[in-house]
This record gives C-alpha cells, sequence and structure tokens, in this order.
C-alpha cells in the first residue's frame, strides 16, 4: 500500500511558476473593494450567550443590566438627605447673621430685622418642605392622640423651669443682665399682640417644621434613629447662638425629636415649643 | 480587532465572547484589578480593606474634636486674662466670654468622646458647631478671621473628610449587605 509518509519526499524545485499568469498583471481581487458582509453573529460577544438571528439585542445582557439597576437604587444611604439637612442649618444662620450685621449696623430697626428674620426663616423653612414634601408630610397629616398633647403642655412647663433656672444661675454666676425677648418690641411701641405672634407662635411652628420636621426626617435616612435625634437636637441648639442657653435648648431639642417620633405628628412639638416660649413671656409680661 | 485563540475569527475590541464559537476571549488586561477612591471593592476582603480604611479616617475625628476643645481652654483662658488689662467696659465681658468659651470646649470634648463610639454623627454636629463659631466670629470681629487661619482650615478640611468617609463607611456597609 502507499504509503506517502515512507515514500522519500520528491525534491521540488521553485520554477518560478507561480498562481498568477504573470507578476504585472493586476490581482483578481483590487484592495479597494468593499469586504465581504460579516457573518450574522452566533454568540453575544458580552456574555456568551448563543444568538438567535432574530434579535436586535441580547435579552440576557438587558436582564442583567435591569437586576444590577435595581440592586443599586436599593442601596440607602445616598449623600443627598444630610446635603439637605446641613444646607438647610447653614441656610438659616446665615439669615440669622446677615440679621446680627443688621443689627449691628442701625442699632434703631432692631425690631424691624427681627419682623424680617422671623419672615425670611419661614420662607426659608417652607422652600425646604416644598422640595421634598415627603420628608414631612407624614408629621402634618397626622394628628397623634390627646396623651400626647398632654405631655407636650406637661413637658413644655418643664423645659420652661429648666430654662429659667438655668440661665437664672448662670447669670448670677457670671453677673449678666438676662435678656429679655419683648423689651425691645414694646420699646419701639409695638404691642404684646406682636410680641405674641413674634415668639409664642411664629418660632415654634416654624422651627418644629425646620428641626424636627425637615432635618429629623432627613438624618433619619442616613442615621439610626437615635443618631439623627440627637444631631437634630445639636442644630437646633447651636443655630439659636446663644451659648447660655445651649443647656436646656439641647434638651428641648432631644423632648422634641422624641415626642415626634412618638406621636408621629409635629403638632404636639408645636405645642411643647409655643408652651415653653408662652411662658417666657408670661414672666416677662409680669415683670413688666 | 481581538483574535480569538480557539477558531482564529476576528473580534471587535472589546468583545468578551467570540462571535462565532461563544467561548471566553483573553481580556487586555489582565491581572488585578484597581480599584479607583470612589469604588467600591467588589470582593469579601476587598471591602474588609477599604472598610479599614475608612474607620481610620473617622479616628482622625475623635482627635480633631478633643483638639478643638483643648484650643478652646486654651484661648478662653488666655482672653480672660488678656481682658484683666483692658478697659472696664470690656473686663465686664471677661466673666462671660470664659465660661462661653468652656462650655464650648466641654461640648467639643463631649463630641470627641461621642466620635469614639459613633464617629459620623459627631464629625457632623462638630462641623456644624465649629463652622458656625468661626462665622459668628467672623461677624462680630473680622480681624480675628486670619487668626490661626491655618489651624481653622485643618479643622475643617478634617472635619468634612470624616463626615465624608462615614458616609462612605456606612454605603460600603450597605453594599456589602445588598451583595
Amino acid at each position: 500500500m502507499d504509503d506517502p509518509w515512507s515514500q522519500p519526499a520528491e525534491p521540488y524545485e521553485c520554477d518560478g511558476s507561480s498562481v498568477w499568469s504573470s507578476a504585472d498583471e493586476p490581482l483578481e481581487t483590487p484592495l479597494d473593494e468593499a469586504p465581504p458582509p460579516a457573518p450574522p453573529p452566533r454568540f453575544c460577544t458580552a456574555c456568551g450567550e448563543p444568538w438567535n438571528p432574530s434579535w436586535t439585542a441580547c435579552p440576557v445582557c438587558q436582564a442583567r443590566q435591569e437586576r444590577a439597576l435595581k440592586a443599586a437604587s436599593e442601596v440607602p444611604a445616598t449623600t443627598a438627605p444630610l446635603r439637605s439637612a446641613l444646607s438647610l442649618y447653614f441656610v438659616l444662620l446665615g439669615a440669622n447673621l446677615i440679621g446680627v450685621i443688621a443689627a449691628l449696623v442701625s442699632k434703631s430697626a432692631e425690631v424691624e430685622i427681627e419682623l424680617v428674620l422671623t419672615v425670611v426663616f419661614g420662607v426659608i423653612t417652607l422652600a425646604y418642605v416644598a422640595a421634598k414634601p415627603s420628608r414631612v408630610l407624614g408629621g402634618l397629616t397626622t394628628f397623634g392622640r390627646p396623651v400626647h398633647y398632654l405631655a407636650a403642655a406637661g413637658l413644655g412647663c418643664l423645659t420652661f423651669l429648666l430654662a429659667a433656672g438655668l440661665i437664672k444661675s448662670l447669670s448670677a454666676l457670671i453677673g449678666l443682665e438676662e435678656i429679655t425677648y419683648s423689651k425691645t418690641f414694646l420699646t419701639s411701641g409695638y404691642g404684646w399682640g406682636t410680641v405674641f405672634l413674634i415668639v409664642a407662635i411664629a418660632p415654634p411652628v416654624m422651627e418644629e417644621l425646620a428641626f424636627r420636621g425637615v432635618v429629623l426626617g432627613s438624618l433619619q435616612e442616613v442615621l439610626e434613629r437615635r443618631d439623627a435625634v440627637l444631631v437634630s437636637a445639636a442644630l437646633f441648639m447651636i443655630l439659636h447662638l446663644m451659648p447660655l442657653s445651649f443647656p436646656h435648648l439641647f434638651v428641648m431639642g432631644l423632648l422634641l425629636a422624641y415626642l415626634r417620633l412618638w406621636s408621629g405628628s409635629l403638632y404636639p412639638c408645636m405645642l411643647l415649643h409655643g408652651v415653653h416660649n408662652s411662658l417666657v413671656l408670661l414672666t416677662e409680661f409680669a415683670r413688666f | 480587532m481581538v483574535t480569538c485563540p480557539h477558531c482564529s475569527v476576528e473580534n471587535a475590541d472589546g468583545a468578551a465572547f467570540c462571535v462565532s464559537c461563544g467561548k471566553a476571549l483573553p481580556l487586555a488586561s489582565a491581572g488585578p484589578k484597581v480599584v479607583s477612591g470612589d469604588q467600591f471593592a467588589t470582593t469579601a476582603v476587598g471591602r474588609g480593606l477599604q472598610g479599614d480604611q475608612l474607620k481610620k479616617q473617622l479616628r482622625t475625628a475623635s482627635n480633631t474634636l478633643f483638639l478643638v476643645g483643648v484650643l478652646m481652654v486654651v484661648g478662653g483662658v488666655v482672653v480672660y486674662a488678656m481682658l484683666q488689662n483692658a478697659p472696664a467696659g470690656a473686663r465686664k465681658l471677661a466673666p462671660t466670654l470664659l465660661v462661653v468659651n468652656l462650655v464650648l470646649a466641654a461640648i467639643f470634648f463631649a463630641l470627641g468622646g461621642w466620635a469614639r463610639v459613633s464617629p459620623l454623627p459627631a464629625a457632623i454636629v462638630g462641623l456644624a458647631l465649629f463652622l458656625t463659631l468661626q462665622l459668628v466670629n467672623a461677624v462680630l470681629d473680622p480681624t480675628t478671621i486670619a487668626q490661626g487661619i491655618i489651624v481653622k482650615v485643618i479643622v475643617i478640611v478634617v472635619l468634612i473628610k470624616s463626615v465624608s468617609a462615614g458616609m462612605k463607611y456606612k454605603q460600603l456597609l450597605a453594599q456589602s449587605q445588598a451583595a
């Protein structure tokens, strides 16, 4: 049997002949012709799944992408809520400081500045509420139970006593004259009605919306409950810019935050705050 | 163009699997994957390492807050001593200023202690309080802005970094739970 491998190979000599009849003849396939169309894909180049000719896109890859997007959207703790809470704090602080500068510049317009500041505070707070109502809406549409309001009234008296006691002892310690909230208003000719509005109505409503509403609501999205309460109380305390009032303001902030969480509503908080501020005004009223 | 080692068909750049035989193509960069600062590691070990690094950044928050407390005590005492030689009007404020500085120092010490346990909320409050103090001082006496400006900037930068490290750590934890 002929075994091609056992036979010696015949020497092959290159005789100059080639496939082409002549090297000078043009190539049969010119190089500038368009390349033949690519064969249809048989596998997806991204995931290796067999490709159905009727597809325009790989459904396996698409399904995988959708699952990844869903998982990514479920991961909590973006920085947006923290930025919201801190930016509200600093905007309110900025407004406060502008008021301080204005008061330093024109001593006679102190009362008017205070009035404007109250309005500005309210507008800023409402803007933040409107930006993401979902954070605050729960607290405004829930009303809590009577026990919450009773607790609020009682705690408001307690915080007032705490504040009065602390301020008195600290003032005696350092020999500082006690500040009053109503004096400047009354000496400028405004009545107790205005004073009541500016001290006992507006701040309770607006500060609760801001701190127990926006700030506490936002912080709860990024911090644990206890940490959110502590931070919101601390920010509430610092914003008042009265270091001597810090101790009772912090306690108040804690009580207000826990009341908000216990009752699920902002209204008991507004009551506590309103009772506290009203009692402060009452003692000033009694003195005059 | 990438040539498939199994069937020799040409594939487009960036293809992970051969379009003709479906087998995996060699990657352009084989070897360890470098995770940049914004990304999260994909393996449990990698996440552990990132977590440790973030925790170290959070440690500096606690030390910074303690440092600010010390500076406030020192500053308060110095101001009190200086005001003893000032005219009567300013001297009257001396006890108030001292008490204020001591109250603030106490708050920073408390924040420093809190930061050892819960660094993120402590850093947030510390940052808000420190920035507030600087802003109030700047408004009441603009000439003091430049005093110790380097220290002030360093404290602010460290606290901001701590807050963002804390947020990243939370996201890292959330991601590893979701994975």
